[in-house]
């Protein structure tokens, strides 16, 4: 394989990293806008996030004793050494079904004339390639500006050894969260079953991108107290690894006098060394029995039994229609492609973390018994409108993304005003049973122990908030789930954040003080019981009288599109 | 009747149907031929409704299928050229998708997808997913798709691509069928034989017009040729091969 050769295809696989290939061109197209404003957005962050620390550093240096500075340092550089981390592992977490040379790149890529290691090696390069120009992106300005004016008189340190020393940790830290996913898919590939591959790892990708938005919450936290040499090494910290790598900072800045901090930095060691082995053996592993790429034809086997049960579940539908169809196909489409399960627990895991950071926030400094009653109170309401929240926009994510836009022919084809309607009705019941099964669950959790018998009138009240939440986001929608093209960033992203910032807003923060506040009087309960009744009865009437009028959308729409009159 | 009158097309300007005009009768087989790229693909596309004429009118018995495109719709079977499925979906739940999407009775449609996946030789494989399929099963999956609903017009977009043998006499079998049964039929191929000896009349596309049209027998007398496949050479202007594939090879190399 000539140089050349071997250039073009890491230059195909690094596009197969940063395109989707869900995406019609004009989604790329603006897929790429948005990559660009997202690098763009961390290098200006890099700008904007020191001033935070400016004003803090200042008094902290006008300080008498350098005591004060010395306790805060170690949090703050926790933080900054975090950030890019979360950052590069969110990114690598998207990417990391495209880690490994998958069954495409074998049966297109084997025929050709090159050595399965010339092939292994440049999904390596263009992984290399795309990882580091990532990790450069968010550390380039971040990780130089925040350690720069994490300063001041009482710093042991003199900027330039503390810069280089931080810049070069936080590159190390983010290369090691981006070889820590490879590692964990490495490890499907390894331990999983060939047939069970697919959707362990799909599960894993899912499962761990969740646990990183949960676990934002509780790591702010974390950051803010006091680090240092005694408690650094003792659980639960000890098993964070931003923790083993500001041990790898000390170490780096302060050698064997780095006390506790010596031990975080060989746990960084011994993290990298597990993840490397990993990565390898999956390498190897994969090289060797690189056949089983090209998948089986034993994925057509079902056994009797399954087919028994197929078709016993059929005879038993209960609505056979296109209401049924749609509601399976819709389901179907969230529980086997891996993208769209992907997105759906970004957003519901947005919604868990910020759950996590009201349960953080509440029971601080406290048991949970002794947690204050009106913050539980708060929390047991908030929690059922939260999940609704992000389990509706979580849905609605995953429905707008096109599952294979090639099939979507068959839609067009079948497109009919009798059974549009339908159809349609089907999207909205997955939405309300959505929206309203986990919020009634959680309520069921949390709220008898504290509200006993107006439990009842809390899920009612919650209930018809949810279903009054779906109402709205399915206005206008004549879409059937998967079937539309997508622009992903057609709108500009502060009006997107402002538009879920006012939903929850309106949504968790002014519905649970409503609902609160009705539940203690049973005239007000009746008032407000009675509004939300009529409001979700005005939308869903609103709704239902254009309901299969207007023909189904199957191309995204771009806001800022030049219309074309056609005037000849 | 189904009849098609001045049909025109243009992408980004460029005009790739120039006003195709043709009809198809109960129980005939249209012959719908034409190299890569004359616009047959187009054609039965806006047919089928996947794209929008510039101009020029579709009718199927006398209605302008623009004036109600659903009721025209429930009357159409297409089986497209490329086999793009819902590959994460069984072929049960496929065709019960389109089944009850076409607002089709549910009891009668189960009876009917086992029926025609045990007649199509899917049975077995019929509770696998479609992405574990070769191109001919899911040719034969869309088959059964176009069938559902007992459709008055049926299009065929090369629906011989990717079927072995015996699927591909099967389908001859059923063309045949349908074409006694007083279905119209559009197929769209470029496997000469199989026009020749299935379809009453062909239209062969070039360039976005309607080169020739007639029998096949009337298109050999004409032409003076032997088979259909001379005449289509002929007519698509593709005459000597033999210097054009001496060419082919040494245009690497020089």
């Amino acid at each position: 394989m000539t140089r050349r050769a071997f250039r073009a295809l890491t230059r195909h696989f690094v596009g197969a990293i940063v395109e989707p290939p869900i995406l019609s061109d004009v989604g790329i197209d603006a897929f790429r806008r948005t990559l660009i404003s997202a690098a763009s957005f961390f290098i200006c962050l890099g700008g904007f996030l020191p001033r935070i620390f400016t004003k803090k550093y200042r008094l902290l240096s006008q300080m008498p004793s350098p005591e004060p500075y010395l306790s805060a340092w170690p949090g703050d550089t926790l933080f900054t050494l975090a950030l890019p981390m979360y950052v590069i592992g969110f990114a690598a977490v998207i990417v990391s079904p495209m880690l490994f040379p998958d069954e495409t790149d074998y049966r297109v890529l084997t025929p050709l004339p090159l050595k399965r290691v010339e092939l292994f090696a440049a999904k390596l390069t263009a992984l290399f390639i795309v990882s580091t120009a990532a990790i450069l992106i968010v550390n380039a300005v971040l990780s130089v500006t925040l350690p720069a004016v994490i300063g001041g008189r009482w710093a042991p340190h003199p900027g330039l050894v503390r810069v280089p020393a931080h810049w070069l940790t936080a590159c190390v830290a983010s290369a090691w969260t981006v070889s820590a996913v490879m590692a964990l898919q490495g490890a499907c590939l390894l331990v999983v079953p060939e047939r069970w591959r697919h959707r362990v790892s799909s599960a894993v990708q899912a499962s761990v991108f969740l646990m990183l938005l949960v676990s934002v919450p509780f790591f702010v936290r974390l950051t803010g107290r006091t680090v240092n040499a005694d408690t650094v090494w003792a659980a639960p910290q000890m098993f964070l690894p931003p923790i083993w790598f500001l041990g790898l900072e000390r170490w780096l800045l302060d050698g064997s006098a780095a006390a506790g901090y010596a031990r975080a930095a060989a746990a960084a060691g011994v993290a990298w060394a597990v993840t490397l082995s990993v990565i390898g053996l999956a390498f190897v592993s994969l090289f060797r029995s690189a056949e089983s790429l090209a998948g089986t034809a034993g994925n057509q086997r079902v056994s009797n039994v399954r087919r028994r049960v197929g078709r016993w579940l059929r005879r038993r539908t209960i609505v056979p229609s296109p209401q049924a169809a749609i509601i399976g196909f819709a389901l179907r489409g969230l529980t086997r492609s891996r993208l769209h399960q992907f997105i759906f627990t970004v957003v519901l895991g947005g919604g868990l973390a910020m759950l996590a950071g009201q349960i953080a926030w509440m029971v601080e400094g406290r048991t949970l018994a002794a947690t204050r009653p009106e913050d539980a109170i708060s929390a047991a309401i908030a929690a059922p409108l939260l999940v609704a929240l992000s389990v509706v926009l979580g849905l609605r994510a995953a429905f707008l993304l096109p599952l294979d836009r090639s099939a979507g022919w068959l839609f067009r084809l079948v497109d009919d005003p009798r059974t549009r309607g339908p159809a349609l009705n089907g999207v909205a019941t997955v939405f309300n049973i959505a929206a309203v099964a986990p919020a009634t669950a959680i309520a069921l959790l949390l709220q008898p122990p504290l509200f006993g018998y107006v439990t009842v009138v809390a899920i009612a009240m919650i209930a018809l908030a949810s279903l009054s939440l779906v109402e709205i986001v399915l206005i206008g929608w004549r879409r059937i789930p998967y079937s539309c093209s997508y622009l992903p960033g057609k709108r500009h992203l502060t009006y997107t954040v402002a538009v879920l910032l006012a939903l929850y807003v309106f949504f968790v923060g002014i519905g649970s003080v409503i609902v609160r506040g009705s539940l203690l009087h049973p005239a007000r309960m009746l008032f407000v019981g009675g509004l939300l009744m009529a409001s979700f009865a005005a939308l869903r009437r609103a709704r239902l009288r254009t309901l299969g009028t207007f023909p189904l959308e199957f191309e995204d729409e771009d806001p800022a599109a030049v219309i074309l009159m056609p005037l000849n | 009747m189904f009849e098609v009158r001045d049909l025109r097309k243009q992408f980004a300007g460029i005009e790739v149907l120039h006003g195709v005009s043709f009809r198809i009768a109960r129980g005939e087989i249209l012959g719908y031929l034409g190299p890569n790229g004359s616009g047959k693909s187009t054609t039965i596309k806006i047919i089928a409704g996947l794209l929008d004429p510039n101009s020029g009118r579709i009718t199927l018995d006398g209605a302008d299928i623009a004036d109600d495109p659903p009721a025209f719709r429930r009357r159409l079977g297409y089986v497209p050229e490329e086999p793009n499925l819902y590959t994460h979906l069984t072929a049960v739940e496929y065709l019960r998708l389109v089944g009850l999407m076409r607002d089709l009775p549910a009891v009668a449609l189960d009876a009917h997808i086992t029926a025609l996946l045990q007649l199509l030789d899917l049975e077995l494989a019929s509770y696998g997913p479609l992405s574990s399929f070769s191109k001919g099963m899911r040719q034969r999956v869309l088959l059964a798709a176009a069938l559902l609903h007992d459709p008055d017009l049926l299009i065929f977009d090369e629906p011989f691509s990717g079927l072995d043998v015996n699927a591909s006499l099967m389908l001859r079998a059923l063309l045949q069928a349908l074409q006694r049964r007083g279905k119209m039929i559009l197929f769209s191929s470029h496997q000469m034989d199989v026009v020749e000896t299935l379809c009453r009349r062909v239209l062969i596309l070039y360039r976005g017009r309607v080169a020739v049209e007639g029998s096949p027998q009337e298109l050999r007398s004409a032409r003076v040729s032997e088979s259909l496949e001379e005449v289509f050479a002929a007519v698509t202007e593709q005459e000597d091969y033999a210097a054009r594939a001496e060419a082919i090879l040494d245009a690497g190399h020089r």
